[in-house]
């Protein structure tokens, strides 16, 4: 069984972000908590997404959807999912796929939170 | 004053002495009567609603014996006399005696009426309970008909509708013997005894007081001009309704004793078994066929109402498949789907029941909280008994409540208590074979669903691959149990051109099974339109995206071989590099990973930056020039220590294989992954296809590759940027 967490975390600012620390492996099984994480987000009004991918050990194409489900919905209400602190094998998957040319992606979660 | 007749002395009821008389014994009857309703009403109360049959017969014996002590010593002690002048008694002596008789027999009127209700009302029905009402009340007016009439006085003719109602009411009451039907033999033989004992004291009792030694004489003792009881003598209205509540208790006591003795069959009750009987069976027959969750409540709910044992009932279920936690009421019998809904809070009755794990009894459902049933909506009592158990299955077990109702208060015997626990054991246990049923359903169904997504991809795939003069081409495909979205094609774009694609959809199973089926129509529409591998994908990219599901998405990697210029072109949307490898004996020999920019399919769905940012090799083609073109599967194998295969070791491979064609390099690399892994399966489906250039006999001078692979690269939309 895949392990898998998301924490959450804000950032100050007006309005503050919300930064989302994942942890484990996000694969099919687990990108439903994710997707749980993210929609709680925009409930509670939140549109100033960080993803916070430093702790993540793998991805896949199941978890690689849930960022191209919620980035919209963020845009949309004038904010934005950004991506942060990937390890390079993590990284590589996002890349292959052309994740840097449509996500704001980050070497770190700082530059992640200035960016808005 | 000769004495010549009892009319003479009602004829001489008008002295003021009597007329005073009169007014008290008015009084002194009324009190009688409201004591009477009273202490009625008072030992219902304290009485248990259903009392044990052998004690609703012994103990009125044991009183009516003790009564029976009483009057018979009153006999043997004491000979009253009432003065027909005044109809009071003759001396204070008489008139201690008439008070003790008077209240032990209306002591004893209480008890026989109050012991043996629960035996006439067993398994309450409406009728009954009127009968019952109707009997007292008829009693009772049959006491107030003779209210503060004298001894000597002849009993009015208001009485007499009275008596004919009672008589007749009170007989069809006796013929209730239904509890009879409950008794084990043991059980049946001590009733019998009892009941005989009861109605033969109660007999003697009568008799011994009306026409007896007990009797009270009227007259002066010069000659007796008349009889009375001695309770009569304390007040004649209670001398009236306790001599007909014990006549009636007599009498019901004889029926009782003929039924047991004779083993008369109580005709009802027998229907009643032969009822639950069929009801049990046939929903025993049920749990084998009926697997349908609604079918079965419906017959759930049926079943006490068709046997008899409940006026209406209704059945709530939950359903945990479909996360739905709280019953829901699914079926009725005997009234409405709303009637049920608004009768009562069913989820609230299922986790009263649930929570002591048996029928939970409401004897007066309306003073419970969870009834919202009025008076006269048909459910004065209620039982609510649990059905099915925690357990397993996808989600848990299917558990909910059957809710049986009757139209009166205090319906429900232990021995129908018995029968309905039974019930629903039995229909738990139809519930579970109906989970069991949907699980296999649903496994087979997503068995089916696997099945025909293969099936899909088996047709998808190309069936024989085209051949052209200087080119090898052998594809491969390693399922994995679950289908994914592997796709590949090989598509014909002239006489001497081919279109050469391998996609991966993101998602598995039936999902993934459509959208490579769309896929391929797309790509077979939209390879003829372009030799541009990058417009090619732009177009798949349009065409797909919008019936992509949300956050699925496709890669891709699609090259142009053209046999006659030599050339391939590749673009690249989101998918692995393609493999390149070029034969080391030339001076630009080598291998690298094609990979020029572009996004995955679905990524961005309007377009503009797929477009900005798609780019294509192209490559003049040398021959040993061999290129493999996979999805994801191929290089994630991981090894036992959980190392993936990787790009690099799969280039290294291939660059090893030197010489060998394109069929024999899938079979070695096909080995190869099996070994890896370790596995016949692999986790991911694994697809590819190998281009192996042979060429036409033109010989290729070297490429510059200092800086990377032999291609030259442009983007596929220069005008977008």
């Amino acid at each position: 069984m895949s392990h898998f967490s998301v924490s959450f975390d804000r950032r100050t600012g007006t309005p503050p972000v919300r930064l989302l620390a994942l942890t484990g492996e996000l694969d099919a099984h687990t990108a439903p908590d994710f997707e749980a994480a993210l929609q709680a987000c925009l409930d509670d009004g939140d549109v100033r997404l960080v993803a916070d991918g430093s702790g993540l050990d793998y991805v896949s194409s199941a978890g690689l959807g849930v960022f191209m489900a919620f980035v919209e919905p963020a845009r949309d209400g004038g904010g934005d999912l950004k991506i942060a602190a990937l390890p390079e094998r993590v990284f590589e998957v996002f890349d292959l796929l052309g994740f840097p040319t449509v996500f704001d992606m980050h070497a770190t979660v700082d530059a992640a939170v200035e960016a808005f | 004053m000769a004495v010549e007749g009892s009319h003479l002395w009602t004829l001489t009821q008008s002295g003021g002495l009597a007329a005073h008389a009169s007014e008290v014994a008015l009084m002194l009857d009324l009190g009688a009567l409201l004591a009477l309703v009273v202490g009625y009403m008072g030992l219902s109360s304290l009485a248990r609603p259903t009392a044990a049959p052998l004690q609703a017969l012994a103990v009125p014996l044991a009183v009516a014996v003790g009564v029976l002590a009483l009057v018979a010593s009153l006999g043997a002690l004491h000979d009253g006399m009432i003065d027909p002048k005044t109809s009071l008694p003759a001396t204070p002596r008489t008139t201690v005696w008439a008070g003790a008789v008077g209240l032990a027999e209306a002591a004893l009127s209480l008890i026989v009426l109050v012991s043996l209700r629960p035996l006439v009302l067993h398994r309450r029905r409406r009728a009954a309970v009127w009968a019952w009402g109707a009997l007292l009340v008829l009693g009772l007016g049959a006491g107030v008909a003779v209210a503060g009439r004298p001894l000597t006085a002849y009993p009015p003719g208001a009485m007499v509708p009275f008596l004919v109602g009672t008589v007749l009411v009170g007989t069809a009451l006796a013929l209730r013997q239904r509890w009879v039907g409950s008794l084990t033999s043991g059980q049946r033989l001590g009733a019998a005894g009892l009941a005989l004992a009861l109605a033969g004291t109660l007999g003697v009792l009568i008799y011994i007081q009306s026409t007896g030694p007990a009797v009270l004489l009227v007259g002066d003792g010069s000659g007796e001009v008349g009889m009375v009881t001695y309770t009569a003598a304390l007040s004649r209205s209670l001398g009236a309704v306790t001599m007909l509540a014990v006549a009636w208790g007599a009498m019901y006591a004889l029926t009782a004793a003929l039924v047991l003795f004779l083993g008369l069959p109580s005709a009802d009750r027998q229907d009643q078994r032969v009822g639950e009987r069929r009801a049990l069976r046939s929903l025993a027959d049920l749990a084998g066929r009926l697997l349908d969750r609604d079918e079965l409540a419906t017959a759930i709910a049926r079943g006490p109402v068709e046997a008899g044992l409940a006026d209406a009932a209704w059945v709530g279920l939950t359903d945990p498949a479909q996360g739905q936690l709280t019953p829901v009421v699914l079926a009725t019998a005997g009234l409405s789907l709303d009637a049920a809904q608004g009768a009562a809070d069913t989820p609230a009755l299922y986790r009263a029941a649930v929570a002591q794990d048996g029928p939970l009894v409401l004897a007066r459902a309306a003073s419970d909280h969870r009834v919202r049933a009025r008076p006269g909506d048909g459910v004065a009592s209620l039982v609510a008994l649990p059905l099915g158990s925690p357990g397993t299955g996808p989600g848990g077990a299917t558990r909910g409540v059957l809710v049986v109702a009757r139209a009166t208060t205090e319906a429900f015997e232990p021995d129908d208590l018995a029968a309905l626990d039974t019930f629903a054991g039995q229909a738990s246990l139809s519930l579970s074979h109906a989970d069991l049923f949907a699980d296999a359903l649903e496994r087979e169904r997503l068995a089916r669903e696997l099945a025909l997504a293969r099936e899909v991809q088996q047709r998808l795939f190309p069936q024989t691959l085209p051949q052209l003069d200087g080119l090898e081409l052998a594809a491969a495909e390693r399922p994995a149990r679950e289908v994914g979205g592997d796709y590949y094609d090989v598509v014909r774009l002239g006489e001497d051109c081919l279109g050469l694609l391998v996609a991966d959809v993101s998602g598995k199973g039936a999902p993934a099974a459509f959208y490579m089926a769309e896929m391929k129509g797309i790509v077979q529409a939209a390879s003829r339109l372009t030799r541009s591998p990058g417009e090619m994908l732009a177009g798949a990219n349009d065409a797909l995206s919008p019936s992509l599901g949300r956050g699925v998405f496709a890669s891709a990697v699609y090259a142009v071989l053209d046999a006659e210029a030599g050339t391939l072109a590749l673009a690249r949307a989101g998918h692995t590099p393609t493999v390149l490898v070029r034969d080391a004996e030339r001076p630009d020999g080598g291998r690298w990973l094609l990979r020029p920019d572009g996004l995955a399919i679905g990524l961005d769905r309007r377009g503009s930056l797929f477009r900005q940012t798609m780019t294509e090799q192209t490559l003049r083609l040398a021959p040993g020039d061999t290129l493999v073109l996979y999805t994801d599967g191929l290089v994630e194998a991981r090894d036992a220590t959980g190392e993936e295969y990787g790009y690099d070791r799969l280039a290294a491979f291939v660059e090893a294989q030197r010489g060998a064609t394109a069929a024999t390099l899938r079979d070695r690399l096909l080995d190869a992954h099996r070994d890896w892994s370790g596995r016949d399966e692999p986790d991911d489906d694994t697809t590819f296809l190998v281009v192996r250039w042979t060429g036409r006999g033109a010989s290729v001078p070297a490429a510059d590759t200092t800086s990377g692979p032999p291609v030259t690269e442009r983007l596929a939309f220069p005008d977008l940027s």
